[in-house]
C-alpha cells in the first residue's frame, strides 16, 4: 500500500532514552516504582517501628487523616497495637519479593516453552498448547489452597505455586512472536547457512522476544502480587505475624465498620503498586514494542 | 453520443496532506486530470508517489489521518468534492467503483462471495434478494469464473487469488458504475493470472462502455490497456497525454527515464545491453517543494529547475508536461548504464 | 466440520484426564486420608479398618480408576467432615455460583463491549480515555479489596444493599460487579484492539468503497471479526471467575461451590475439594470447547479447514 509506505518514510530518530522520559506514564510510574523498591530494601533504616512489636495498650489508633491520631504513629495502629506505617513498609518487600521472583521464574518457563513449541512447530507446538490448556483449567486459588494444605505455608511454596500458575501468557505471546520471527528471511538465511537451532534462538529470535517478554513480565509481576495479597487474605499464603499487606486486610475484615481505615491503607497501597507496575508495562509496550512497528 | 457528454471525471488541484509531528507531508499536490467516458486513463508511477492516495481521494475514502483539498471534482459534470457523507456513500460501489490491490484481504472473510456480492445490488437497487442473486450469477459467470452456483457459496479463503480478483471485478460492476478505479489490480498475481485479468478488464471496460483508472507501476501493463497515460512523481503530474505519444515520444526526463527502465526499451538484438536506472532518490515530500521534483536525479537539470513553479508544457494538442526543457530535445544515452 | 468437532472433543478429554490425575494426585499427596476420617484421636485399628473401608490400602492406579469411575456417574464419595454425599452438597451450591459467574460475565460484557467498539470508532475521544482508566483501574484493583470498599460504602455506610448471605437477588449485586470487573480489562481492551484492527482492515476498505452505511459496515462487517477472539477470551474468563469466586463468595458469604471449597479446605476436607476442583476443571474445559464451536460457526476458515 502506498499510504502505509508514505507514512513510514521517516524515519524514527529520536531515542528510546529521551523517548521515555518524555512518556510521561512510564516516567511517574517508574519514579513510584524505584521509590516503592528503595523503600522496601531500606525499610530497617526508614520504618519508625519494629513491626511485630505488640503494645496492646496502644491498639487500633487512627491514622493522621483522622481526628485524634497519635503523632507517634503516622498511620496508626493494628488491633495488636503494631505500627501501621512499619508494617505497610515491611509488607512492599512481601509483594516485591514475590511479585519480581514469579516474574522471573514464570517468566523463565513460560519463554521457554514459547520458543520451543513456536520454533519447531508440529507435535511439539501440539503438546505444549496441551499443557497451556490444561494448566488453564485448573483453577489456582482452589490449588494453591490445596498445596498449602498438603505442603504447609511458605513463602517459596507461595512463589512456586503462583509461578506454576502464570507463565501462560508469556508462552502464547512467545509462541507466536517465535512463529512470526521464524518465517522471517533473516532467519530462514541463518538456517540456510546451516546455523544451529540453540544459535538461532538465542541469537537471532530472542532479541526480537525482549520487548514483548518484558511488557508481559510487568502485567504478570503485578497479577502475582495481588494473588499473594489474595491467598494471603484467604489464610492461605503468607502467615501472621510476618508484614502483608494481603494479611492486615484480612485482619482489617473484622473492623469494617468502624475503623475501616485498616482497609483503606494496605489496600490502597496494593492497588498503587499494582497501577504503577501496569502503567510502567503500557508505557513500555508505547515504547518497545510500538516503536519495532515504526 | 454528442459532444457534449459531460467528462466522467474532472478533477483540479487535488490535494492530500498529512500531519506528522515533523511537519506536513504533501502525498498528492496540485493534481488536475480528467477521464472521458468509455476510455482507460493509466495512472503510472513508483511506490510512494500518491497514486493510490489519488485514488482513495477521489472515492472519499482516505484514512481520518488524511486531509484532502481540491477545488472542484466534478463527476459526470457534477461537483461532488463538498457533498455530504451520505450522497458520497450513494455513489460510492453504485456509480464508481474500486477495485483493489490485495485480494487475499479485500474480501471479508466471514461471509460467502455471494452475500458480499449481493450486498452491493440491494444497498443501490431497489431489489429482492432474488434479484441480486441472478446479477451475481451472471456477473460471476461474466468475470470467467466457473461452476458460479458453487462459488456463490464459497468463503474467500477457499478461492484462489486470481478467482477473488474476478470476484472484485464482478462486485464492482455489479451497478454498471460509470468509473471503476482500478489500484494495482494485478500486482499481487501470478504472471500468468495477471495477463488474464488484465484482458477481462479490458474487454469488460469496452461492453460496459465505462471509464477506468488504470493504477500501476507497470509501464508494460499501461502500453497495453490504456488510451491515455498520467506520469506522477513525487506526488505530481510530470506528463500527461495519449498512450501512444507518450511511449513515442516521452518529453519529461523522468518519463523517458522510466522507459528505459523497461526490458522492451532495451533495443532487441542488442544482448548483454542492460537496463536503465534513475540514479538518485525520491525528494522528501515532506514542507513546501520549490522548482522541479525531479531536479535532483534529473541529467538536464540546470538552476532555474530549483526554483520557481514549473509550468506545464505542450508537446502536442492533448501532450503536456511539466519541465522547462523544450519538447523533442534529443536526449544522450545518459541513463543507460552499458558502456 | 465433523472431523474439527471431533479433534476438539479428543482434545478436551484429554485435557480432563490429565487434570484428573493431577487432582486425584494432588489429593493423596496431603498424607494418609485414613487418619484424617477417623480424627486426631482415634486408635490404629479405627484407621486401618478405614483404610480398606474406604480403600486406601489399594495400589494407587487402581484407586485413581475407581475414583474416575465413580465420579464419571456423578458419585465423588462422602465428605470426611459432613456425613453427606459430596455430589450433594456440590449439586445445591453449583447454581449459585453458575448464577454469579453468568451475571458477572454478563456486567463485564455489557461495559466492555459498547466502550471497547465505541472508543474503536472514536480514538482518544472521551469515551475512549474513560474505558482506558477503566481498564488500567480495573487490572490493578485488588478485587477482594474492591469487594470490602464496596461492602463499607454501599453496605455498611448506605445500607442499600445486604452484605452476605444469598437470600435475595440483591445479594447478587456486589459479588458481580466485584468478579465481573475483574474480567473487564481484558475484554475491552481485546474488543477496542480488534476493532480498530478491523476498521482499518481492507474488508472494510471494500465494504466502504461499496458504499454501504455505518451500520453495516460496523456491526455486520467488523463486529463479527471482533467477536471470534471475544468471544474466546469470554470463555476462559469465566472458567477463570468460577475458580475466583472463592475468594468473592467468601467474602459476601455466598454459599456457592467456591465458598463450599474455601470451608473444605480449611477442614482438610479432599474429597469435596476434589469434586469442586474436578467440576471447575470440567465446567473450564466445556466452555472453551463450546467457545470453539461458536467461533466455528462465526468463522468459515474454522468449519471449512
Amino acid at each position: 500500500m502506498d499510504q502505509r509506505q508514505e507514512l513510514e518514510a521517516v524515519p524514527h530518530s529520536a531515542g528510546l532514552a529521551r523517548r521515555a522520559l518524555g512518556n510521561a506514564s512510564v516516567l511517574m510510574s517508574g519514579t513510584v516504582l524505584l521509590a516503592i523498591l528503595i523503600i522496601a530494601v531500606i525499610a530497617p533504616l526508614i520504618a519508625p517501628y519494629d513491626p511485630y512489636a505488640h503494645d496492646l495498650s496502644r491498639r487500633l489508633l487512627p491514622p493522621i487523616f483522622y481526628d485524634g491520631f497519635d503523632p507517634a504513629h503516622l498511620l496508626g495502629t493494628d488491633p495488636f497495637g503494631r505500627d501501621y506505617l512499619s508494617r505497610l513498609i515491611y509488607g512492599a518487600r512481601i509483594s516485591l519479593i514475590i511479585g519480581i521472583s514469579v516474574m522471573f521464574i514464570s517468566g523463565l518457563i513460560g519463554t521457554t516453552l514459547g520458543l520451543i513449541a513456536g520454533y519447531f512447530g508440529g507435535r511439539t507446538d501440539q503438546v505444549i498448547m496441551f499443557v497451556i490448556n490444561t494448566r488453564l483449567a485448573l483453577p489456582i486459588f482452589l490449588v494453591a489452597m490445596s498445596v498449602v494444605v498438603v505442603f504447609g505455608p511458605s513463602i517459596t511454596g507461595t512463589i512456586l505455586t503462583i509461578s506454576l500458575f502464570l507463565w501462560d501468557r508469556f508462552a502464547v505471546v512467545v509462541r507466536s512472536a517465535t512463529q512470526q520471527a521464524a518465517s522471517q528471511d533473516y532467519v530462514m538465511a541463518a538456517r540456510s547457512i546451516g546455523c544451529s537451532n540453540r544459535y538461532i534462538l538465542v541469537g537471532e529470535i530472542g532479541p526480537n522476544l525482549v520487548n514483548a517478554v518484558i511488557v508481559i513480565g510487568t502485567i504478570e509481576m503485578a497479577y502475582a502480587i495481588l494473588i499473594e495479597a489474595a491467598l494471603s487474605f484467604l489464610g492461605f499464603g503468607v502467615q501472621e505475624p510476618t508484614p502483608s499487606w494481603g494479611l492486615m486486610l484480612a485482619q482489617a475484615r473484622q473492623y469494617l465498620f468502624f475503623d475501616s481505615w485498616l482497609l483503606y491503607i494496605p489496600g490502597a497501597a496494593l492497588f498503587g503498586l499494582a497501577l504503577a507496575i501496569n502503567l510502567l508495562g503500557d508505557g513500555l509496550r508505547d515504547l518497545l514494542v510500538a516503536g519495532d512497528r515504526g | 453520443m454528442t459532444l457534449q457528454r459531460p467528462r466522467t471525471l474532472e478533477v483540479e488541484n487535488l490535494n492530500v496532506r498529512f500531519s506528522r509531528s515533523n511537519g506536513v507531508l504533501h502525498a498528492v499536490r496540485d493534481l488536475s486530470f480528467h477521464v472521458e467516458p468509455n476510455e482507460i486513463l493509466g495512472v503510472v508511477g513508483e511506490s510512494g508517489c500518491g497514486k493510490s492516495m489519488t485514488a482513495l481521494a477521489i472515492m472519499d475514502l482516505l484514512s481520518g489521518r488524511a486531509e484532502r483539498r481540491v477545488d472542484s471534482l466534478k463527476f459526470r459534470g457534477e461537483d461532488i468534492a463538498r457533498v455530504s457523507g451520505n450522497e458520497m456513500n450513494a455513489l460510492r460501489g453504485d456509480r464508481m467503483a474500486m477495485i483493489f490491490q490485495e485480494p487475499m484481504t479485500s474480501l471479508n472473510p466471514v461471509y460467502t462471495i455471494g452475500d458480499q456480492l449481493e450486498e452491493v445490488y440491494l444497498r443501490h437497487r431497489d431489489a429482492t434478494r432474488t434479484d441480486a442473486r441472478t446479477r451475481a450469477l451472471s456477473l460471476l459467470d461474466m468475470v470467467g469464473i466457473p461452476a458460479p452456483r458453487q462459488r456463490m457459496r464459497q468463503y474467500p479463503h477457499q478461492l484462489s487469488g486470481g478467482l477473488r480478483q474476478r470476484v472484485m471485478i464482478a462486485m464492482a460492476l455489479m451497478c454498471e458504475p460509470d468509473l471503476i478505479i482500478a489500484d494495482e489490480p494485478t500486482t499481487a498475481l501470478d504472471v500468468t493470472i495477471q495477463a488474464q485479468v488484465l484482458a477481462l478488464l479490458k474487454q469488460l471496460q469496452r461492453e460496459f462502455a465505462m471509464a477506468v483508472i488504470l493504477i500501476t507501476h507497470d509501464l508494460g501493463v499501461v502500453a497495453r490497456m490504456a488510451d491515455r497515460v498520467l506520469v506522477m512523481y513525487a506526488g505530481e503530474i510530470v506528463e500527461s497525454g495519449p498512450t501512444q505519444q507518450i511511449f513515442a515520444g516521452p518529453c519529461h526526463p523522468y518519463t523517458q527515464g522510466l522507459l528505459r527502465c523497461m526490458p522492451a526499451a532495451s533495443t532487441p538484438g542488442q544482448s548483454g545491453a542492460r537496463l536503465g536506472t534513475i540514479p538518485g532518490i525520491v525528494p522528501s515530500l515532506i514542507g513546501e517543494m520549490t522548482g522541479c521534483a525531479f531536479a535532483n536525479r534529473c541529467p538536464h537539470a540546470f538552476d532555474d529547475c530549483r526554483h520557481g513553479t514549473i509550468a506545464n508544457m505542450a508537446a502536442e494538442a492533448d501532450h503536456a508536461y511539466r519541465c522547462l526543457l523544450p519538447a523533442g530535445q534529443s536526449l544522450s544515452n545518459f541513463y543507460e548504464t552499458s558502456k | 466440520m465433523i472431523l474439527f468437532v471431533l479433534k476438539r472433543l479428543f482434545s478436551a478429554f484429554l485435557t480432563l484426564l490429565v487434570v484428573s490425575v493431577l487432582i486425584f494426585l494432588l489429593a493423596h499427596l496431603a498424607g494418609d486420608p485414613a487418619i484424617a476420617i477417623a480424627g486426631k484421636e482415634s486408635t490404629a485399628e479405627d484407621i486401618a479398618r478405614i483404610r480398606v473401608h474406604y480403600g486406601f490400602d489399594r495400589p494407587l492406579i487402581e484407586q485413581y480408576f475407581a475414583w474416575c469411575g465413580r465420579a464419571l456417574s456423578g458419585d465423588f464419595g462422602r465428605s470426611y467432615h459432613y456425613q453427606q454425599t459430596v455430589s450433594d452438597m456440590v449439586m445445591t451450591r453449583l447454581p449459585i455460583t453458575l448464577t454469579l459467574g453468568v451475571s458477572a460475565l454478563c456486567f463485564a460484557l455489557a461495559i466492555s463491549l459498547p466502550l471497547g467498539i465505541f472508543a474503536a470508532i472514536r480514538p482518544n475521544s472521551l469515551i475512549d480515555r474513560i474505558s482506558l482508566v477503566i481498564a488500567v483501574v480495573g487490572q490493578a484493583m485488588p478485587t477482594f479489596w474492591f469487594a470490602l470498599v464496596m461492602i463499607v460504602f454501599f453496605g455498611l455506610t448506605l445500607r442499600w444493599l445486604p452484605i452476605s448471605g444469598n437470600a435475595s437477588w440483591q445479594n447478587f449485586i456486589m459479588p458481580t460487579i466485584a468478579l465481573g470487573y475483574f474480567a473487564t480489562p481484558a475484554l475491552m481492551r481485546l474488543t477496542r484492539a480488534g476493532m480498530i484492527d478491523a476498521l482499518e482492515s481492507d474488508y472494510i476498505r471494500t465494504a466502504r468503497a461499496k458504499g454501504l452505511g455505518h451500520a453495516s459496515i460496523l456491526f455486520k462487517h467488523a463486529l463479527r471479526n471482533v467477536m471470534i477472539p471475544v468471544v474466546s477470551v469470554s470463555a476462559v474468563q469465566f472458567g477463570a471467575m468460577l475458580g475466583g469466586s472463592i475468594v468473592i463468595e467468601q467474602i459476601f458469604a455466598l454459599q456457592g461451590i467456591g465458598w463450599l471449597s474455601y470451608d473444605a479446605t480449611v477442614r482438610s476436607d479432599l474429597p469435596v475439594v476434589q469434586a469442586i476442583t474436578l467440576i471447575i476443571a470440567v465446567f473450564y474445559v466445556l466452555l472453551t470447547l463450546a467457545a470453539d464451536l461458536i467461533n466455528a460457526l462465526l468463522d468459515p476458515r474454522i468449519r471449512i479447514g
